[in-house]
């Protein structure tokens, strides 16, 4: 078996950007902000709960996937 | 749907895993892997959507709405923090050779077995109901899909399913024991099913959504119009709190790392490190992406099937089953299928490894022999047991989940098991994280932690699923076990309010945690959990020194060998080794190291591998400090045999440490040895002249008796043979005998003296003297003899000193000793002039005997005080008195606490001074011997 390289250190502060993008969308995805969100009505006919809830997740996994990209 | 029909699919997809296992694996062995790629990696987490998530959700999203989504956003969240949490995890797990979540925990409190086995404990009892959710899934879809009779048709479905995924598992999973517990070909298979699962939901997403209604804004306007659809659209109205949102977050999200399927494919099964780049956002995404049209499905099932009466949870087989699209549900159920054989496979073969290792394995394990072939006998012994225990253990893992499914899964709701099993995992949160973050976790606190959680994720969650008919009492979840209101299971301590996943979280962690910390922090860690403790938390920090080398025969890197070599014998001591050894081999060492060897390098592109001479100098400078044995085990595990265990490096420090102990008692001791052997010759040295001078005394003495003896027989006998000598003649020979018997007398009363002073033996009278009337009465005894010589002797000693306390007799013998020494001591030739002085000084008189005769050598100044040191130099004339009397004096001098000395030079005279105390010190002891040891 090949040895495995070890995997690209890239800038230390990675892992801790990575950290916040968690922290800020566990805030952003639960009460109170939530609440925010919990009403009523539709955007294009979509509930608008469901909605953020969506777009905040799509967020969250292009954030990270931009943020764990190779480094320059 | 034709029963056989479904049958033959089903064994044909179970066929086609079968094969893709195999393939996977024969192209393992080839080194063309198809699995070391992250996507395969990301694919293969995605084993955490499970049948119950496949059908489970959707029926929970007709009821809850969006609530479900919780379960999936949670780990979702949990990604981004994965670098740094997961990546850790693998790092120690590769580094520590850890293959299940219960070696972790294990491993980092201290190595404890008991742990390891609870974890086990838990894990099973956690996740058995789990499987036996799967299992029932499969019955159920199997019986909607054939519409055939519930009970008969399921079980059946179930016990098919059941076995054939037990071979499954026993062929892929646990063919060898090998210490990676890598399975190549599963993770492919599992990487397959969660596509195959992926595409049939979308496509039946698409069906609904497309298909049934006219899109997404026409299935919502639908919702809207039924009110009882329409509270669905937020968490409000659909009951769903805050806090049941925020548990089903922290319970996902503990999940998808703590369970074991997910630590055995996200740690254990992970190639590289570097893939968690792209699992990070991958497997989010897939997750989003699954369930994108759960909700519409839900919608859908409620608008067209409402009034039927079904179980939403069958609402993914049922509305292409009722439109007519059987294809389409036996595609859905083939994606079900997928869904809960990966689970099933996953799940067993990580709770099998654990079982092996934790519970099963100590039980059966002998102790080894100690002859080396009886050892190799019971390495392949061992072998063969643990492989035989991991099957079993499939067996008994399956077995329990089919007869919980057979005995209890069909009476009770399913519907929270998942997430109970969620619960169960998540009690190990505590120990994992304080593991890896917190130095100060101890093995008790973790143990007690875990069995308190685990006590009340019973009480809260488990117990009440065994309320019912024929088991437990209603009463126990209205009033509480044995009446007592705080006991109930929902509402323990009183805590009303909370739903019933949140409550039991709730308590089960805080026992946990408090239990964990505050445990911890009352006892604080042994030495080796401490050491444990650095090793996973500080893991990032550490050189990864036997990371790569694990599973190399051969040669080790050089930086490897000069880590070893720094770290024992110093930076010094190993610098100027390598510069030797570089010097005899110029060729052996790559010349970017021969130029300088300073602590700061920069990071090497490649590792070179150390050249075999290099190992053998190596080994034999370690040799040197840590004995040859432990310096071979070091070398040979760098080089890449088995890594050195904990208990051996401690093993080598200590015996080390207890050489250097050794060394340095035994270079005490030969000091004190080298001491003592000086002693014994100095000692031997003064015996041997005491000998001498023993013999001499004997001979001196006895010759020196002899000589009066010798005369007086001689005279009496002339006198006895000459009877008639003339008188004249005759008064002169018996003066003669007279004279000589006198001089005998004299002798032997002086030896005897000398003796009894020798033994303690003699006693001074001491009466107040005056000094002057004793010095004149010596000077007349003298006079005859100073007279004959022509010798002046004047007599100096004033009339008013202090009375001195001395014995008269001894003193008169003292200076007449000393007077008559100076007498003789004349020059022929020089008018002899003796004098006697005293003076007072400080508490003492001092006596004087002064004479210009022939004087004292510096040298001899001390030994003219030994007995017979006249004797000893003996000249041509016959030697003046027996050589005993400055003995004597000295002695009598000591006697009566003063000293005695003398200043002379030759040629130039002499003078005795004698120092005598005028107070006599109370009992003070008596010198013994001194005249010996000058």
């Amino acid at each position: 078996m090949n040895p495995t390289p070890k995997p690209a250190a890239g800038d230390p502060q990675r892992g801790q950007r990575l950290l916040f993008v968690a922290g800020l969308f566990v805030v952003l995805l639960n009460y109170p902000l939530l609440a925010a969100f919990d009403r009523g009505g539709r955007v294009a006919g979509v509930p608008v709960l469901y909605l953020y809830v969506l777009l905040t997740w799509l967020l969250l996994i292009g954030l990270t996937g931009w943020l764990a990209r190779k480094a320059g | 749907m034709n029963k056989l029909l479904v049958i033959a699919f089903s064994f044909g997809y179970l066929a086609l895993l079968f094969g893709v296992a195999y393939a996977a694996e024969r192209r393992s062995a080839a080194r063309k892997s198809l699995v070391a790629n992250p996507y395969v990696y990301a694919l293969s987490m995605a084993v955490y959507c499970t049948a119950w998530a496949y059908y489970g959700s959707v029926g929970r999203a007709a009821h809850q709405g969006l609530s479900f989504v919780g379960i999936y956003l949670g780990p979702g969240l949990l990604a981004p923090a994965w670098w740094l949490v997961l990546r850790k995890i693998i790092r120690v797990c590769r580094q520590q050779r850890l293959t299940s979540i219960a070696d972790f925990i294990s491993a980092r409190y201290g190595k404890s077995a008991a742990l390891g086995a609870l974890v086990t404990a838990v894990c099973v009892l956690g996740v058995v109901p789990y499987i036996a959710l799967q299992i029932k899934a499969i019955a159920s879809s199997f019986v909607v899909l054939t519409g055939g009779d519930q009970r008969a048709g399921a079980s059946g479905a179930a016990l098919f399913a059941a076995g054939t995924l037990a071979v499954f598992t026993v062929l892929f999973g646990v063919r060898s024991v090998e210490a990676t517990e890598r399975h190549e070909g599963v993770v492919l298979a599992v990487a397959l099913e969660s596509l195959v699962k992926l595409l049939a939901f979308l496509l039946l997403g698409a069906f609904v959504t497309f298909g049934l209604f006219g899109g997404f804004a026409d299935l919502f306007n639908q919702a809207a119009a039924e009110p009882a659809l329409r509270q669905l659209f937020t968490f409000k109205s659909a009951g769903t709190t805050g806090a049941e949102w925020l548990t089903l977050l922290v319970l996902s999200m503990s999940a998808v790392l703590l369970l074991p399927r997910q630590f055995q494919v996200a740690v254990v099964e992970n190639v590289d490190e570097d893939h968690l780049r792209k699992a990070m956002w991958l497997f989010p995404l897939y997750l989003l992406i699954i369930n994108l049209f759960v909700l519409p499905i839900a919608f859908g099932g409620l608008l067209k099937l409402g009034g039927r009466g079904l179980d939403a949870d069958t609402f993914v087989l049922a509305l292409p089953l009722a439109m007519g699209h059987s294809w389409l549900a036996l595609l859905t159920y083939l994606g079900g299928l997928s869904a809960a054989s990966s689970m099933i496979i996953v799940e067993t073969i990580a709770l099998s490894v654990m079982m092996s290792n934790h519970l099963l394995m100590p039980l059966l394990v002998r102790v080894p022999a100690a002859r080396p072939e009886g050892q190799r006998r019971w390495f392949a012994y061992l072998g063969r047991v643990a492989l035989t225990s991991r099957r079993l253990a499939v067996l008994l893992v399956l077995s329990l989940a089919y007869v919980y499914y057979a005995g209890v899964g069909r009476q009770l709701p399913l519907v929270n098991t998942g997430l109970v099993s969620f619960a169960a995992v998540a009690q190990f949160l505590p120990a994992v994280l304080g593991g890896l973050y917190w130095k100060g976790g101890t093995r008790r606190g973790a143990t007690l932690g875990l069995l308190a959680g685990f006590g009340v994720w019973f009480f809260t969650l488990v117990l009440p699923t065994l309320v019912g008919p024929g088991r437990l009492p209603v009463s126990v979840l209205s009033d509480g076990v044995g009446g007592l209101a705080w006991l109930r299971p929902g509402a323990l301590f009183g805590l009303d309010g909370l739903d019933y996943l949140s409550h039991g979280l709730f308590w089960s962690w805080f026992f946990n945690i408090g239990l964990y910390v505050g445990l911890s922090l009352a006892w604080p860690p042994t030495a080796l959990e401490l050491r444990q403790a650095d090793v996973f938390v500080d893991v990032f920090r550490r050189r990864s020194l036997a990371e790569e080398i694990t599973g190399w025969p051969g040669r080790p890197p050089l930086p490897d060998v000069r880590a070893l070599l720094l770290g024992f014998l110093g930076k010094k001591r190993t610098n100027q080794a390598l510069r030797a050894f570089a010097e005899r081999f110029p060729d052996a060492l790559p010349t970017a190291e021969k130029a300088v060897l300073p602590s700061a390098q920069p990071p090497m592109p490649a590792l070179p591998a150390a050249d075999p001479r290099l190992l053998t100098y190596a080994e034999k400078l370690l040799a040197g400090t840590l004995g040859p044995a432990s310096a071979r085990m070091l070398l040979a595990s760098v080089a890449g045999a088995e890594q050195i265990s904990y208990d051996s490096v401690v093993g080598i420090l200590r015996e080390s440490q207890q050489l250097l102990e050794a060394n340095r008692q035994l270079q005490k001791q030969s000091r004190q040895l080298q001491r003592l052997t000086d002693e014994l010759r100095q000692a031997y040295d003064q015996l041997q002249v005491l000998d001498m001078q023993k013999d001499e005394f004997l001979y001196t003495v006895t010759h020196e008796l002899r000589t009066p003896l010798t005369s007086i027989r001689a005279l009496a006998e002339i006198l006895a043979d000459n009877p008639d000598l003339e008188a004249e003649e005759r008064e002169r020979f018996q003066l003669t005998i007279g004279r000589e018997a006198e001089r005998l007398t004299r002798l032997i009363s002086l030896v005897l003296d000398l003796e009894r002073f020798e033994s303690g033996q003699a006693s001074l009278e001491r009466t107040p003297l005056a000094l002057a009337e004793v010095a004149h009465e010596a000077a007349e005894a003298v006079a005859q003899l100073a007279r004959e010589r022509g010798t002046e002797l004047r007599v100096d000693v004033p009339a008013g000193l202090p009375p001195l306390p001395a014995d008269r007799d001894r003193l008169m013998q003292v200076l007449i000793n000393l007077l008559s020494n100076a007498i003789k001591a004349t020059v022929a030739g020089r008018p002899g002039r003796i004098a006697v002085l005293a003076w007072p000084a400080a508490d003492a008189l001092l006596l004087c005997v002064e004479d210009n005769g022939k004087g004292i050598a510096l040298a001899e100044q001390h030994q003219i005080f030994d007995k017979f040191f006249q004797a000893r130099h003996q000249t041509m004339r016959k030697p003046e008195g027996s050589g005993l009397g400055l003995a004597i004096t000295k002695k009598i001098v000591e006697l009566h606490q003063g000293r005695i000395w003398v200043e002379s030079a030759p040629e130039q005279g002499a003078r005795f001074f004698i120092e005598l105390p005028l107070a006599v010190p109370a009992r003070a002891a008596v010198p013994f011997s001194s005249s010996f040891l000058l």
